[in-house]
């Protein structure tokens, strides 16, 4: 279904749909590479 | 506030690019940083394959000859490193530049200004890691590995390397948030998941592995820099700590690695063989499917790299049938390569010549790979050439081939010319069997016991050695035909149609050749018969 939305979207509804989509994939990416780096290190620790 | 592509690409605009270095310092267009990607790693192939000539002849003849044994050390680990972070990855992150926005149909990468920043990270990080050969203590020489207490006598360099090895972490993790970001949201209408080439369904799926485990490896490394200067005991047996924790860390990043390196090959071979074969590729979903279980499995077998440390005979059992269990999908994936050949028309142009040699030639890198996997043989085969001989023929002849697979296939669309078949052919031929001569003799000297990493061996290793150097000048020699067939495509040739290979299926190809700056700035309509083909 968000395919066939976006098969119909305009240039500028699409482009700013990517935009926020890029956003919110960065976030995420940036706190799951935080937490995997910190989170091993207090592993580590742990022990 | 991120900055998208469609916000860069009017900043871009050619009246107002700046000229010469400063272009290519500034540049946030996906094809020229994918150029500056590759001329870098094949830069850095050359520097690690001068180290690896220099190891090969030290090891020509028994005895020490020509360099000293602790450089011979400083060699073994410098290769490594520049090999797998500066050569191969790199290649694979400038085909991903510039291959997946031609594919998908995006305009360019999602994140353009820290595209620009992950490539000249890298020739910072570089130039620091090489600069620490002509350091006091000279540089590092205890196997890329890293493993304490042994890399903590590392002279003045070990910081250095430490910087570098987090250079090239955060490099690779924005390359990978970039590739992830571009391939989630910038598709063209109707390029639906499954839609997808497989490069950049492999691609995806390799930049998932580089988020979760670049970061693990940049922890482990920066508890040995703590361990060394700021009195921490992570590894220190004499603080309460444990240095075999270091190396269950390291592997746990180490696997997936070999995977980060394997997986966008897999994507090349199954994007050239189904073209010279003028068929579709054999079993499109069940290779999707095959590349996420390796993805998956590659993170619980690391085990497998430490079977002589002394683990429960449980944990010994887990690795062993774990990693056994990864031979089910890529023999998937062998299967459907050669179901795509049967019966196919198939012609042996030079990427297809590079493509099958992939796959026959990394086939037998998997079997010494499952021969290994069996612990109680690996008591055996610990720490000797036989390790040596199984993951070169994995990384050269698999990873190193594919993207000379990939070069010679893309060419085309990057120059705009032909290049030279008959130098191609040639560069092939002595390359695969310059390959086979340095390493397959590597497996007999493993097995016979002749530990890896020492300059010199005992006699009865001379007649192996020998012939292994041979291959190397061999194989070494024959990549300045592949620098002469890349430059003389750059300078001219034959002009180049928009479709160079008849069998060929992608969005990329329905571009001309050469590719323009600027492409897909309005999204292309996307056939679904002509989308992986």
């Amino acid at each position: 279904m968000a395919e066939m939305a976006t098969m119909t979207m305009s240039d500028d509804d699409l482009r700013a749909r990517q935009r926020r989509g890029v956003r919110r994939t960065l976030l995420v990416l940036v706190l799951l590479v935080l937490a995997f780096y910190l989170g091993f290190i207090w592993l580590a620790a742990q022990r | 506030m991120s900055t998208t592509a469609d916000q860069i690409a009017p900043a871009h605009d050619e009246h107002h690019a700046p000229r010469g270095l400063l272009r290519w310092l500034t540049t946030t267009n996906h094809k020229e940083i994918g150029t500056l990607y590759l001329v870098f790693s094949l830069t850095m192939f050359f520097v690690g394959g001068t180290m690896a000539l220099i190891i090969r002849a030290e090891l020509f003849q028994p005895g020490l000859q020509i360099v000293e044994p602790y450089f011979f050390n400083q060699m073994t680990t410098m290769h490594a490193l520049v090999m797998i972070f500066g050569a191969v990855m790199p290649a694979f992150v400038g085909l991903a530049n510039w291959l997946i926005p031609m594919m998908i149909g995006a305009p360019d990468m999602a994140l353009p200004r820290m595209n620009n920043w992950s490539f000249w990270i890298m020739p910072f990080a570089f130039t620091l890691l090489l600069s620490t050969l002509f350091m006091d203590g000279g540089g590092p020489a205890g196997g890329w590995t890293l493993y304490p207490p042994l890399s903590l006598q590392t002279g003045a360099a070990f910081p250095f390397v430490i910087l570098a090895i987090h250079m090239m972490g955060v490099s690779s993790v924005m390359g990978a948030i970039n590739v992830i970001a571009t391939i989630l949201n910038l598709r063209a209408p109707g390029m639906t998941l499954m839609r997808m080439p497989l490069f950049v369904w492999t691609w995806l799926i390799t930049a998932y592995l580089l988020i979760a485990v670049m970061p693990v490896l940049a922890g482990a490394v920066t508890m040995l820099l703590t361990d060394k200067y700021f009195g921490t005991s992570f590894f220190n047996a004499a603080g309460g700590g444990d240095p075999v924790m270091f190396q269950h860390i390291f592997w746990f990043f180490g696997h997936p690695e070999v995977y980060i390196m394997i997986l966008p090959a897999f994507g090349i071979v199954s994007q050239i063989i189904p073209t010279f074969a003028r068929k579709p590729l054999f079993g499109y979903a069940s290779m999707v499917y095959a590349t996420a279980s390796i993805a998956f499995l590659s993170f619980i077998v690391w085990g497998h790299h430490m079977f002589t440390v002394g683990m429960p005979l449980a944990g010994e059992l887990f690795f062993m049938y774990a990693t056994m269990l990864i031979a089910v999908p890529t023999g998937v994936k062998v299967f459907n390569w050669m179901a795509t050949m049967w019966r196919g028309s198939m012609t042996f142009e030079t990427p297809m010549l590079f493509a099958v040699a992939f796959v026959v030639l990394f086939t037998i890198g998997g079997f010494s790979g499952l021969m290994l996997a069996i612990a109680p043989a690996d008591f055996q085969y610990q720490d000797t050439y036989f390790v040596v001989a199984h993951f070169h023929y994995v990384l050269v002849p698999g990873a190193v081939f594919s993207i000379m697979a990939a070069t010679y296939y893309w060419l085309p669309k990057w120059t705009g010319h032909m290049y030279d078949e008959k130098l191609g052919r040639l560069h092939f031929w002595c390359s695969a069997i310059g390959v086979n001569v340095l390493f397959f003799p590597q497996h007999f000297l493993g097995l016979a016991g002749m530990p890896r990493r020492i300059p010199d061996y005992a006699l009865q290793f001379a007649g192996f050695n020998m012939i292994s150097s041979i291959g190397a000048f061999l194989f070494g020699l024959s990549q300045l035909i592949f620098l002469w067939v890349v430059i003389k495509c750059i300078r001219g040739g034959e002009p180049a149609p928009a479709k160079p290979w008849e069998g060929a299926h992608g969005l990329e190809w329905t571009l001309p050749s050469p590719a323009p700056l600027h492409t897909f700035q309005t999204p292309p309509q996307i056939d679904p018969s002509e989308a992986h083909g």
